[in-house]
This record gives structure tokens, sequence and C-alpha cells, in this order.
């Protein structure tokens, strides 16, 4: 037995309810709750008891949660935050690693430069961070004012704060610190913000892909 | 069933050996299917499919493809050209471990 236009518009609606607004995620739980309820009815269940059936089972996955790899600040249904973190995971490590690794060969050793090579360097670096802030404003304009939710646009949202890793070294000038050598500090910012940056761009890829997939209604 | 523990840590090589048999399924066609083949022995409940889905997704081993059907749109998985070349892996590695516990449970008997 059908569902009818009516009935499947109910099920939706209880979706949206719990959040559940994803595109990757919603097409395929509202397919799968639709064909557990259209069994149930198949077995002389009326569409109300059914659908109460259906929703007791589905409820969990609709909870509230956040997760250690996006921060506290950012919770969503659970069935949405499982699958972001399955897909960033192996990401953040290497954001970790960027952040991180700079700052630890720097304090570890010094490379000492003469003053044009320091300056020319300085440049390069401020360059190079110049055109991935560029791009993370492009980035977060874009998947903001896509009507669409995918859950990389999930994980995109987690990581715009990034960009403040990429202002800090622009606002006060350069990664030399005041002997004229590399700073560990700004440079970890610049590695970490760049990585970011690229973090974005494979996930805003994705999001476009969702939307593109999606689009056949 | 007792022993959908024991069926757990198979359920991404049982996914992709179904995907390899049957070119492309959506999620509730791999339950029902996964139920009909094991005579109800084991059912897979959505709590368990779609994490594993998305891992396979996330990990580049299945690709989706979306269709509209009737009044609403499907999501199929499809098996990556990585997908396939991992499935022949993990089935080989399931067949081990089934002729290994063979040999455990019943020394007596072996599969071979």
């Amino acid at each position: 037995m059908e569902l009818t236009k009516e009935q499947i518009e109910i099920v939706e609606s209880y979706l949206q309810n719990r959040k559940v607004e994803y595109l990757d995620l919603k097409v395929e739980i509202l397919d799968h709750m639709i064909l557990d309820i259209e069994q149930l009815m198949s077995k002389n269940h009326s569409f109300e008891n059914a659908l109460k059936m259906t929703t007791i089972k589905w409820e969990r996955h609709f909870t509230q949660r956040s997760s250690f790899y996006f921060g506290m600040l950012y919770s969503e249904s659970k069935i949405v935050v499982d699958k972001a973190v399955k897909e960033f995971r192996s990401y953040y490590f290497l954001y970790l690693a960027a952040y991180l690794l700079p700052m630890f060969f720097l304090k570890n050793s010094s490379i000492p430069f003469q003053e044009q090579e320091a300056n020319l360097i300085n440049n390069l670096l401020l360059s190079v961070t110049f055109l991935a802030l560029i791009y993370m404003i492009y980035i977060i304009i874009k998947t903001q004012l896509s009507k669409q939710k995918s859950t990389y646009r999930f994980i995109l949202k987690t990581q715009y704060i990034a960009v403040v890793f990429l202002i800090i070294p622009l606002l006060l000038g350069g990664f030399l610190d005041h002997k004229g050598q590399l700073s560990s500090i700004f440079m970890s910012f610049m590695s970490g913000g760049v990585m970011v940056t690229y973090i974005c761009h494979h996930f805003y890829k994705k999001h476009q892909a969702v939307v593109g997939k999606y689009k056949i209604s | 069933m007792g022993n959908q523990k024991l069926f757990k840590g198979s359920l991404q090589t049982i996914i992709l050996q179904l995907l390899a048999s049957n070119e492309k399924m959506y999620g509730y066609e791999i339950t029902q299917k996964v139920k009909e083949l094991t005579k109800g022995e084991l059912n897979i409940t959505e709590g368990a499919l779609y994490p594993a889905l998305h891992k396979l997704e996330a990990d580049g081993l299945l690709d989706v493809e979306v269709a509209n059907v009737g009044n609403r749109l499907r999501k199929y998985y499809k098996l990556t050209e990585n997908g396939s070349k991992e499935t022949a892996n993990k089935v080989s590695e399931m067949q081990e471990f089934l002729r290994t516990m063979q040999q455990l449970v019943n020394p007596k008997f072996s599969l071979e």
C-alpha cells in the first residue's frame, strides 16, 4: 500500500520538526520511514499507528548531540553528527599536524636569514595568507547564500572560526619576530589557516556535488 | 536474534558483497535482502546500517546515485572501483576467518 501525498507530507513535517534538513540524509531517511510505514500498513495497521511505531524506532537517531571534533557549540541530530565525524576525522588530524609541526620545528631550530631574504619570505607568506583568507571568505559567503543544507555544509560551518588564524598575522604585519626570524606562533597560525582553507575547499566541493545530485526532483 | 553481535563486525563486508551482486541498492532494500537471504536470522537495524553505509561512502568505497521514484527521491548506493577491489579483499578475509573459526570450533570438520 503506497502512502498518499498528504501522508508523505506528514512524515516530512515530522523530520522537519526533528531538524533533519540535510539533503544527503533527509532523502534516505524519508524513503526508509515511508517504506517502514507502508510495510506496517500492509499488515493492517492504520497510517497513524504505523507512523507512531516508525517514529518511536527512529527517535533516538534524532536526539541532539555535539562532538569533540567540532566543539560543543555545534550540536545537531545524532545521525548528522555521526556522519559528519566519519567524513571529518582524518582531516582533523591533518589540521592538528599543520598547526603543531611548524611550532615544534621552529622552536627547536633556528634558520638564520639575511634582512632581504627575511623580507622576501615574509611578503611571500603574507601573499599566501591573504589569498587563503579571500578564498575562505568566498566559501563562507557562497555556502551561507546556498539554500540547501548538507552534512558537508554543517562541517564547513564548524570551520569558519579558523579565519582568525589567517587574519592575525595579516593584522600584525607579518611572520617575523623582533629578531627578524620566523615566528613559530605566526607560522603555526598560517600553516593551520591554510590547511583549514584546503579542508573547507574539499568540503565545499562535496557540498556542491550533493546539491547537484539532488536537483533532479 | 542472539547472534546479532557476531554479525556486527561483518556488516561492511555483507553490504559490499550485496552491492557487488546487485549493482545498486537503497538502504531499506539492503535490510530486506539480508533478512530474506538469512531467512530472518539477521535483522539489520537502521542504527547499524546507515553508519556503516556512511563510513563506506566516506572511505570512497561507495558512490551515491539519486533517482526519482514516483512521488519522492531515492538514494542508491553502488560500488566504486576501489569498492570492488576492497570487496574481493574483505570477502577473502571473511572466508579465511570462517575457516579458522571452523577449525577452532569443530577441528574434525573442515569447509575445504
